[in-house]
């Protein structure tokens, strides 16, 4: 359930589900859902997960052979998929992450220093 | 277990998980369980659209199970309407596999007319002399020009010899060539048994040895691969064979059957003289205008032969066009034909199509409207019609596998070898598998643009049922019509064009002669008999027993049949008249016995033919065709005047040989070339009378039959005597006309083919248009038309394709006619018969096809129609 009001969750920038799954992956193997909820925590329940685009993005990003899955039993005893991340997609994943960094940097200088506090 | 393609289920197991697992946290908060499923859902938002997403991510396997079920989709569909399978995979397989058999011929004959390597370099060294007059090779200078010139790799000489193959079950004199050590190694073949000539073979005194082709080889000795090594009879000489040339294989001109060692003259003057044939290999990157170049600047310091003071210019000529020249543009012509017509049946196949598409309107309806996209319909057409074009190309290729051992018996003098069997070759197999593709892709266009024009919901509402499917796919067919009429209409004048010239070349009194009841066989003398006049007086014999056979009429032997592709040309000089040029100097020679212008009918125009008076001891006579007497007495009367074959200032009396008659002129062996000047001696009086003679004999009846009595007759007299190749004079006439009358066969295969595809084309619109029209029609039969009004009103619509594509059709014709024009007789390239036959044919062929659709239409029930609605 989400904790804070609808109007200050925000929508995820296209191309950004893909690197905080991977980042998610970091600390180990997990299923679809337990990624969504990391990365709700994570952001502070900011970012919400649309259920719809994580499952065909953990798809691409496996078609990509950035992360491997297999079925195991969640913590709860339900079979579930569980992803992890592969050596690849450590590599991607620093270089997303870096990226990322100099454009956050960068769309910081352009907008000042007020707008980014907001 | 770690898996890389995921299937539909997998993912979904991976779902439900999630719904679940979701579900168990939720009920943790308090909800039940029914609540808290729900809850998960809505959460998690549209399934179906994620798993959708999934499922279209996996391209690769959504495309391959798209193409199964389409084509398990087509197959059904093609199943169920079978006539309209078989018709267009008749329609496609004739398209293609009419191209196929054309392209093996082509690739056999213009892209691999020799085995040899390379044979784009080797080039046939002519020359001239300064006043343009001909004359060939000494061996004196092609010594010194074969290492001299620099853009020449290598060179060969070759020569002309007739040797006489005894000793075996059927004697024959064979065509040989002798040759230098360099010809083989230059042309790059190697032997298919034993060795190629070495230069023991060519040391003075050496035993003699021969090389054999494969026709003898197969034809004397059965392809015994011990005949290596072994000794044959050539002109009753022991010849020792050293090896075998692979079948095809031909070296100068084709038709030689055997090689041996070239001969050196015992008399010094002999290598002066232009005796010879040469072929040279001009070294990689050599030009051919610049070898001309320095060779020709090169050919002053060669030594000159004596006989002819005019000194010697060479001339290189590249040797595959040599062999393939006459063959491009009759080639060129019928490949155009074939494409057409494959173009017709690809018209053809597209109108079907579009008619049949528009016919499953309703189909394409139901389809769209359950959620196929536009981009889907048209890939099943695509589909469709390259599993259509495949099926066809498949057909088309077993056609022409089938057809072609027929096309090759028309072929011999087009440049195959006797016997030789054409096979569909892998390069045609290519061409059949691309044109498939392209035909598939091409027929599918106007259907496929039909579907995606127009309006796909259309058919599936009631009010739409009376409205013809879309005005362009009416229009579209009709285009079509048109083209297909278009293209028949340039065939079929095309093939009319040379259906004329064929008729006018084959016509008696051009040819001269009448082939017709002839029957001829090779006869040679034996080699015992040494004397001119001994063996005139054999031959003389040999025709007193013919004579006796019951059913001949007149028998005569010649040195060189007329259409038998050999000619012997000489030069000559009237008395009294200057010197000639080149190009009308020469002269066909033929020695004949008295009766040869009565077995072949050739008419004595003035004078007399020859007698039994003409004999060895009496003045030297000859007759001449009325060519050459126009040409070297215009206007006045050759009879008495004097003729010398000889060259040179001092010629003794017994040179000339005065003139007793003028015959008519004969056709050529190139059968359309126009005639040319002939001289004929008797055989009794010329010295150079060939030991192997041509038979002739004119018979009551089927001539075929008299061969064994002849041949009876004839070992009644000489039991070892050798008479091959027994055939009729038609038969010899056939042969030398094959090319165009292959061309004006194939055409007018191609042409009525391409008219049937096209009339078909014109009745399947037109049947489909009055369906279409049903209602039309009915409301004007209630308004009043009568029948004939009905039927005026079809075929005025029947009609407008085919009046469009006749004028286009005509138009483009008068075009391509001109580019046939080097091919046609004495045909005008506009012929007026020509294009009114075929005028009228296409009307008729017309009518005929829109009558059908015509009446039906006035048959239809206004009432009935009406009523329907």
């Amino acid at each position: 359930m989400p904790t804070q009001a609808d109007n200050e969750r925000i929508a995820l920038l296209q191309g950004t589900l893909d690197l905080l799954i991977l980042r998610t992956l970091v600390f180990g193997a997990d299923h679809g859902l337990g990624i969504a909820r990391a990365i709700q925590k994570q952001s502070d329940d900011v970012l919400l997960v649309d259920h719809g685009s994580l499952y065909p993005a953990l798809q691409r990003l496996e078609n990509q052979g950035w992360i491997k899955a297999k079925w195991g039993v969640s913590s709860n005893n339900r079979r579930a998929r569980f992803y992890e991340l592969t050596l690849s997609g450590r590599k991607h994943l620093v270089i997303e992450t870096s990226q990322w960094r100099k454009l956050v940097f960068a769309i910081g200088l352009v907008l000042g220093p007020e707008e980014v506090e907001g | 277990m770690w898996r890389h393609g995921r299937d539909q289920t997998d993912f979904s197991e991976e779902i439900r998980a999630h719904l679940e697992m979701e579900t168990d946290r939720l009920r943790g908060e308090g909800l039940s369980e029914a609540e808290a499923y729900a809850q998960a859902r809505r959460e998690f938002g549209n399934v179906a659209r994620v798993e959708e997403r999934f499922y279209e991510s996996n391209r690769l396997f959504l495309a391959a199970e798209n193409v199964l079920r389409n084509l398990s989709y087509i197959v059904r569909g093609l199943r169920k309407s079978p006539a309209f399978t078989v018709l267009v995979v008749t329609v496609l397989a004739v398209g293609i596999g009419t191209n196929a058999a054309m392209f093996s011929l082509i690739d056999r004959l213009l892209l691999h007319p020799v085995i040899w390597r390379d044979p784009g370099s080797i080039v046939a060294v002519w020359g001239h002399d300064k006043r343009g007059r001909g004359a060939d090779i000494s061996f004196a200078a092609f010594q010194v020009w074969k290492d001299r010139v620099p853009g020449i790799e290598s060179a060969a000489l070759s020569k002309m010899r007739s040797l006489m193959l005894t000793g075996v079950e059927e004697p024959e004199s064979l065509f040989t060539r002798e040759v230098t050590r360099s010809m083989f190694d230059m042309l790059g073949v190697a032997p298919a048994a034993g060795r190629l000539f070495n230069d023991a073979d060519f040391a003075p005194g050496a035993p003699p040895t021969v090389i054999l082709s494969d026709l003898v080889w197969q034809r004397h000795f059965y392809r015994n691969p011990a005949i290596v090594g072994r000794q044959i009879l050539l002109d009753g000489q022991g010849v020792t064979v050293i090896g075998v040339m692979p079948e095809r294989f031909v070296c100068t001109t084709p038709g030689y059957q055997a090689w041996i060692p070239l001969e050196r003259f015992t008399d010094p003057a002999g290598d002066l003289h232009y005796d010879f044939e040469a072929l040279a290999r001009l070294k990689p990157g050599a030009s051919l205008p610049h070898v001309q170049r320095t060779f020709a600047a090169l050919a002053g310091s060669l030594p000159s032969d004596p006989r002819n003071p005019d000194g010697w210019i060479p001339e290189l000529k590249p040797y595959m066009n040599e062999l393939t020249g006459n063959n491009r543009h009759a080639f060129a012509i019928l490949w155009s034909a074939t494409g057409a017509v494959l173009l017709i049946a690809c018209a053809n196949v597209a109108n079907l199509l579009l008619a049949r598409a528009s016919n499953r309107g309703h189909e394409f309806a139901v389809r769209a409207a359950l959620g196929a996209s536009r981009f889907q319909l048209a890939t099943q057409i695509v589909s469709e019609c390259l599993l259509l074009t495949t099926l066809g190309a498949a057909a088309g290729v077993a056609l022409a596998a089938a057809a072609l051992p027929v096309i090759t018996r028309f072929l011999p003098p087009l440049g195959l070898q006797t016997g030789e069997r054409l096979h569909l070759t892998p390069a045609a197999v290519l061409v059949a598998v691309a044109a498939a593709l392209v035909t598939g892709v091409l027929c599918a266009i106007p259907s496929c643009s039909d579907v995606l024009r127009s309006n796909l919901a259309a058919p599936l509402s009631a009010l739409s049922r009376s409205i013809s499917s879309s005005r362009s796919s009416t229009r579209l067919r009709g285009i079509l019509s048109a083209t297909e009429i278009a293209l028949s209409i340039v065939l079929l004048i095309s093939a009319g064009l040379m259906i004329r010239s064929l008729s006018r070349l084959l016509d008696v009194r051009r040819l001269g002669m009448e082939t017709a009841q002839v029957l001829t066989a090779r006869i040679a003398a034996p080699t015992t008999l040494r004397k001119a006049p001994e063996v005139s007086r054999y031959y003389g014999r040999i025709l007193d027993e013919v004579h006796h056979v019951p059913g001949v009429r007149s028998a005569s032997v010649v040195t060189i049949l007329p259409f038998s592709n050999i000619m012997v040309t000489t030069s000559y000089s009237a008395e009294g008249t200057p010197r000639l040029d080149h190009r009308d100097y020469s002269v066909d020679l033929r020695s004949i016995s008295p009766e040869y212008f009565k077995v072949l009918r050739i008419a004595v125009l003035r004078g007399r033919a020859f007698m039994d008076q003409d004999s060895t001891s009496a003045p030297r006579v000859a007759i001449v065709n009325r060519k050459l007497a126009e040409h070297s007495w215009p206007g006045q009367d050759p009879i008495g005047r004097r003729v010398t074959l000889e060259l040179g200032t001092n010629l003794k009396p017994e040179d000339w040989v005065t003139v007793v008659g003028i015959v008519e002129n004969t056709g050529r062996d190139a059968i359309d070339e126009a005639a040319q000047a002939e001289l004929y001696l008797p055989i009794t009086q010329n010295a150079t009378a060939a030991q192997a003679m041509s038979l002739a004999v004119r018979c009551y009846g089927d001539p075929l039959s008299l061969g064994p009595a002849i041949i009876k007759r004839i070992h009644n007299l000489n039991p070892d005597q050798p008479v091959t190749e027994l055939q009729t004079m038609d038969t010899w006439m056939a042969g030398a006309a094959s090319r165009p009358r292959l061309q004006a066969f194939l055409l007018e295969i191609f042409s009525g083919l391409a008219l049937l595809l096209a009339v078909t084309g014109v009745f399947a619109v037109m049947s489909y248009s009055v369906n279409q029209r049903t209602h039309e029609i009915g409301i004007r039969g209630a308004l009043g038309a009568t029948s004939s009004d009905i039927v005026a009103f079809v075929l005025r619509m029947g009609m407008r394709p085919v009046v469009v594509g006749a004028v286009v059709g005509f138009v483009t014709s008068l075009a391509v006619a001109r580019l046939l024009r080097a091919e046609l007789f004495e045909t005008p390239p506009s012929d007026p018969v020509v294009f009114g036959s075929v005028a009228l044919i296409l009307i008729t062929s017309a009518l005929v096809a829109l009558w059908v659709p015509a009446r039906r239409a006035a048959r239809i029930e206004p009432a009935t129609t009406l009523r329907a609605e």
